[in-house]
């Protein structure tokens, strides 16, 4: 018959190796989820297809930050709500960027901090951004022009 | 009112007033009817022209320019974190040179000959003060997607930065004088602006 002892050691050490995983999982992400450690701000975008909950937020790819909810505005542009390390300042004319980790990776969101002098309050909003790069569109968009400039254009005489 | 500052204060007022007036009516406009009146203006200037250097060019629509964009909020913006570093003497000159050199740089590309054609649509609120506004550029058989963002100044709205193709003029500058900065300091920023106009 088994000891009730070495059961519970061997439950405990399977809980501790439960909370090892959960914490170095955090970590990778480099973001802590103590909420007195970061604060909000947001950023709209006109396109943000391949950002979710959790993508990364990175300054020189070194994370900081996450993203904490996607939404719909007004004026159907993506409103980006994310948390950042609370020792990392955000310039005002700092601009965030929608990129991927290489042509098939997953998206991020990349601040490239601006030379201002005042800061983003926590709550408020980086008004500079670029949207992710829809390769697809873009694609159409050459397809599309090509046919264009098969015609030659018109060109308008000087004097006209 | 004395007699002798009459004849000068009279002008004077109706200046000041006029000066007022215009001031109000730049201010109260919408960002798209102010870019409107600045690309007829632009366009004015440079179409239809037989002279195709790019630099008399250049100095032709800068006037008109200047009304219309911050230079000054654009290469600050294009400068990125490192524009701290620079003294005032190099904030100067880099703002002559980046705007001389974003103006080249369309210029160079331009054909006087083509029309260029940009239907502006109605802005959006960006921050308090600050608005963007959507475009689409049509230029010798293509169409591009544009976005002017706008800051409000005393003389009226200013473009501050362009976004074509979602991709951010001020961004795509700020990643490349990053690196020339982070090797040579400020000096060595200017040094490459300066080799890439002459």
């Amino acid at each position: 018959m088994k000891s009730p002892r070495l059961e519970r050691i061997a439950g405990l050490f399977v809980l501790a190796s439960i909370g090892c995983i959960a914490y170095f999982s955090m970590g990778l992400a480099t973001v802590s989820l103590r909420p007195s450690e970061t604060y909000l701000v947001e950023a709209r975008f006109a396109n943000a297809a391949g950002l979710i909950n959790g993508s990364q937020v990175a300054v020189a790819g070194v994370p900081i930050g996450s993203v904490t909810g996607l939404k719909l505005g007004s004026d159907f542009s993506a409103v980006v709500a994310m948390k950042l390390r609370k020792d990392f300042k955000i310039p005002s004319d700092s601009i965030a960027s929608i990129r991927g980790h290489g042509l098939l990776g997953d998206k991020y969101v990349s601040l490239s901090p601006g030379g201002a002098d005042d800061f983003i309050a926590p709550g408020g909003r980086i008004t500079d951004t670029e949207s992710a790069v829809d390769l697809e569109s873009l694609l159409s968009r050459f397809a599309f022009g090509a046919m264009q400039n098969d015609k030659p254009e018109k060109k308008v005489a000087p004097n006209e | 009112m004395h007699r002798i500052f009459r004849p000068v204060a009279v002008p004077a007022l109706v200046l000041a007033a006029q000066t007022s007036l215009l001031a109000a009516s730049a201010a109260s406009e919408s960002p798209e009817v102010a870019l409107n009146r600045g690309l007829a203006e632009l366009l004015s200037k440079a179409e239809g022209r037989d002279n195709k250097d790019p630099v008399e060019l250049a100095k032709r629509v800068r006037p008109t320019l200047e009304k219309f964009f911050n230079f000054e909020s654009l290469t600050q913006k294009a400068m990125g974190a490192g524009w701290r570093e620079f003294s005032p003497d190099q904030k100067t000159k880099s703002v002559r040179l980046f705007s001389e050199m974003i103006i080249r740089s369309y210029t160079t590309r331009f054909d006087p000959s083509s029309r260029v054609d940009i239907q502006f649509a109605k802005a959006s609120d960006l921050a308090p003060g600050k608005k963007e506004v959507p475009a689409t550029a049509r230029y010798q058989g293509k169409a591009v997607s544009v976005a002017y963002r706008v800051e409000t100044s005393a003389g009226g709205w200013l473009v501050y930065d362009v976004i074509v193709e979602g991709v951010s003029l001020a961004g795509n500058y700020r990643a490349q004088f990053e690196s020339i900065r982070q090797k040579g300091g400020p000096e060595a920023v200017i040094r490459s602006m300066e080799q890439k106009l002459n």
